[in-house]
């Protein structure tokens, strides 16, 4: 990546979707709108996303994932093997029910909202995961780029579903071999074609610690119910870590929090990050993505070897953050980590899940204008 | 009181469920009511929930057609809590019945109508529904919409 | 076929009916039909084992001591699960905020419900035998979720722990398995709270027999109950729905932390 100034400022992913984009998404599902048309949709929305940024001082850019229906079930049309179902699918086939009920309850959405990328036979790419993003994204800004990918656990985890996937895999371990496979052809292509900075999202690491693998919170309609958290945490890092081998240039990140699904706090899972500090060390990731503007997540603390990418704006709340306020929660990281090692972002993204964003586009802008006005003046303080 | 009668037979079968017969078509329904999350019937508790999230969800798509109102979806969230449901069980010492107290329904729209075609949709709905005007009367009633993509 | 047992057992939960179904059938299927009886609450169940009514009852901790102390001692303990042996409960605290137990003198401690031997008894017994007079030198903070129940159900020791956790309470008071279930599944946060002490180990439910109950009848259930084992795949999901693994036999050594606490506490005080 080129020079970087201090305390960058970058997105943790997603953007909200403008309402034609969104219309197009459910039509393209249909199968009543061709991929090109909507792909010209697409490329219209993320060169407004990226406007946005560069309006807002944005360092390290993303296109708002605005080709994604959310974070980590778009793998369904890039993948083969793995098909697309809305819950309400997938309450015909699985056991139990009853913990799927409940969540759609806490989080106030049906069933036909919610889509799952299920295992229906051997994965493969049919199509590269995020290239095409990037190539988007290279010919329309010189700025660095980051690239946001569902983490090999999670995919892993939402993608079995036995009562669909074991005639091709008989364990979810099974499955993550091909998984960890295809990402690591994702990353090759990538770095080949230039991503300064790739980030995996992995927000289920905070489930499986928080709710004893038991519950399924919905921030991935993961059905795969975790045991152990240890043996899970464990799965997780080793998926991680066999993905990244091999991969040190390039900058990597792991995004985490406790889920972004709803504006209602209450909804979302609360407990410190130290449950999972020895597993955090031990991954191959540079950065760490956490989300700190929330006093869910506890104070920041020291995770040895890696820089982080602290969340310092809630994408939830109306109320635009004040830059003192953002400096405030920096000064508090700065007594664990060099002004080096601290990248400014918010806690997660804006439009996580495409039909149900958590802000909207100016509040969005405002927060990361923010971000931005802070960092400038952390900047000047920490110039050498 | 009109003179139009609908009506359905039920045979009891000898484990417990019943079987409906109504013109050519049958159902099962299972044991009157269940404790078991397991259990893998349809109580006629259920039902009777299955058939109000119907009549509002099926009321409002036929509402929309006559409207001409586009709706891709809906779902409906229906549950109810009996005034105490250990008085099904013979509890000693437990007061109360097994009467529905309330119902709530949560009817969730995929639309991108303005919220006022919608609302106008659902009060239509509302008016015309058999279940919702005889339910009204005798139990609590919580009916609520969300549009959501 | 021999005459069903009227077996009683107290309903928290319509849920747990769907437990005793499942014992119902299995012991039909061994040819020795139980009926359940479902009660409110213990004290009902109680005055149904001594009046006959039931010929054996599921009785919590404190629903055996009632049945001895009303009987004179004329019960026995006939069965109980393994879970229900050796159990211990804690005093919870901040990390650091205290060394022992007796610097809780003047601070507040969250209990469950007032009947709950294992979040309110016996840890107040562990009070007494410190030196410290509940109510006096210790402020409790009650939680009275399901009183009659004796603390079935956790919400009380939830409600304690969450009392400690909003800094309405200096301590709270929980069995040892909701501590191990809670630490790890992150409702507590084990960076900011401890154990502060441990009560004596303890015993909890068993099968409550009246002294006169028939012998031969008694050796013939238990002879299916303990039939039932986790080896076994068609009995393994009901026991992890019943919470054991192995059936063993009643004994009432354990009893005596909470005879104890009802003691000195004076918990009978005014009943019959």
């Amino acid at each position: 990546m080129s020079r970087l100034p201090l305390f960058p400022v970058t997105m943790v992913g997603s953007w909200p979707r403008p309402a034609e984009l969104l219309r197009a998404q459910k039509a393209k599902r249909a199968g009543k709108l061709s991929a090109a048309e909507f792909d010209r949709l697409a490329d219209a929305a993320v060169l407004e996303v990226l406007r946005l940024q560069d309006e807002a001082g944005v360092d390290v850019v993303t296109d708002g994932e605005q080709r994604r229906d959310n974070f980590y079930s778009f793998a369904a049309d890039k993948l083969s093997g793995v098909k697309l179902m809305t819950l309400a699918e997938m309450l015909d086939i699985i056991e139990d029910k009853a913990g799927f009920e409940q969540i759609l309850k806490t989080l106030d959405v049906p069933a036909y909202s919610l889509s799952n990328p299920t295992c229906v036979g051997p994965i493969e790419r049919k199509a590269p995961l995020a290239l095409d993003e990037l190539r988007f994204l290279r010919r329309h800004t010189s700025k660095p780029v980051k690239i946001p990918l569902p983490g090999p656990y999670l995919l892993t985890r939402a993608m079995f579903v036995k009562e669909a996937s074991r005639p091709t895999y008989a364990s979810k371990e099974d499955l993550s071999v091909d998984v960890v496979r295809v990402l690591r052809a994702e990353m090759a292509d990538l770095v080949r074609e230039g991503a300064d900075f790739i980030q995996f999202d992995e927000p289920v690491l905070t489930e499986v610690v928080f709710s004893g693998g038991k519950t399924r919170t919905f921030m991935c309609a993961s059905l795969a119910a975790g045991g152990d958290p240890k043996v899970e945490l464990e799965f997780a890092v080793s998926l991680m870590n066999q993905v990244l081998e091999g991969f040190e240039q390039v900058q990597t990140g792991l995004h985490i929090c406790r889920g972004n699904w709803s504006q209602d706090e209450s909804t979302l899972l609360r407990g410190n990050y130290a449950p999972l500090k020895p597993w955090l060390e031990r991954l191959k990731v540079r950065q760490l993505v956490l989300e700190y503007a929330t006093e869910r997540a506890g104070d920041v603390m020291r995770f040895e070897g890696k820089q982080l990418g602290l969340g310092c704006v809630n994408p939830r709340t109306p109320r635009v953050e004040s830059e003192e306020e953002i400096l405030a929660q920096v000064q508090r990281a700065l007594a664990h980590y060099e002004p080096g090692q601290i990248w400014l972002n918010p806690d997660c993204g804006f439009g996580t899940f495409s039909n149900s964003p958590v802000n909207s586009g100016a509040i969005a802008a405002a927060k990361m204008k923010a971000l931005a006005g802070a960092a400038r003046r952390l900047r000047q303080r920490h110039q050498a | 009181m009109s003179d139009l009668r609908f009506s359905v037979r039920v045979n009891s079968r000898p484990d417990g469920r019943c079987d409906v017969r109504v013109r050519k078509r049958g159902f099962e329904v299972g044991v009157p009511l269940s404790f078991d999350s397991a259990y893998d019937g349809v109580t006629a508790l259920e039902q009777f929930l299955g058939a109000l999230g119907a009549d509002l969800a099926g009321g409002l798509l036929a509402r929309a057609r006559k409207r001409r109102v586009e709706i891709e979806a809906i779902e409906a969230s229906v549950e109810a809590a009996l005034n105490n449901p250990l008085a099904y069980l013979d509890v000693v010492g437990e007061a109360g019945t097994t009467a529905i107290e309330q119902i709530s329904a949560r009817v969730y729209i995929s639309s991108f109508a303005a919220e006022a075609d919608i609302r106008m949709l659902w009060d239509e709905m509302l008016e015309r529904s058999p279940l919702v005007n005889t339910l009204k009367a005798a139990v609590r009633l919580d009916l609520s919409f969300k549009i959501s993509l | 076929m021999a005459k069903p047992i009227l077996v009683g057992a107290v309903l928290y939960d319509p849920k747990v009916s769907v437990i005793w179904d499942i014992i119902g059938e299995f012991f039909e299927q061994h040819h020795c039909p139980i009926d359940v009886v479902f009660y409110t609450n213990y004290e009902l169940q109680v005055d149904a084992l001594l009046k006959g009514h039931i010929d054996m009852a599921w009785n919590s901790p404190l629903a055996w001591v009632d049945a001895q102390r009303r009987s004179g001692g004329r019960c026995r303990a006939i069965a109980m699960r393994d879970t229900d042996r050796d159990r211990v409960s804690h005093i919870v605290a901040r990390k650091g905020a205290f060394k022992t137990l007796k610097d809780l003198k003047g601070k507040t401690l969250a209990v469950g419900a007032k009947d709950s031997p294992q979040a309110t008894l016996i840890p107040q017994g562990l009070l007494l035998r410190a030196g410290l007079t509940p109510g006096k030198d210790v402020t409790i903070r009650r939680f009275d979720l399901l009183v009659g129940k004796h603390g079935d159900h956790i919400g009380g020791e939830l409600d304690a722990f969450k009392c400690l956790d909003s800094g309405q309470a200096d301590a709270c008071c929980m069995l040892d398995m909701n501590w191990d279930r809670w630490s790890g599944d992150g409702t507590i946060n084990g960076q900011k709270y401890a154990i502060l002490a441990t009560t004596d180990k303890f015993d909890h439910c068993v099968f409550t027999v009246r002294e006169d109950f028939d012998q031969a009848t008694e050796q013939r259930w238990l002879k299916v109950l303990f039939s039932m084992s986790y080896d076994n795949p068609k009995h393994r999901e009901m026991m992890d729905m019943e919470g054991l693994k192995k059936w063993e036999s009643g004994r009432t050594t354990g009893f005596g932390p909470l005879s104890e606490a009802v003691d000195k506490l004076k918990f009978f005080e005014g009943r019959s």
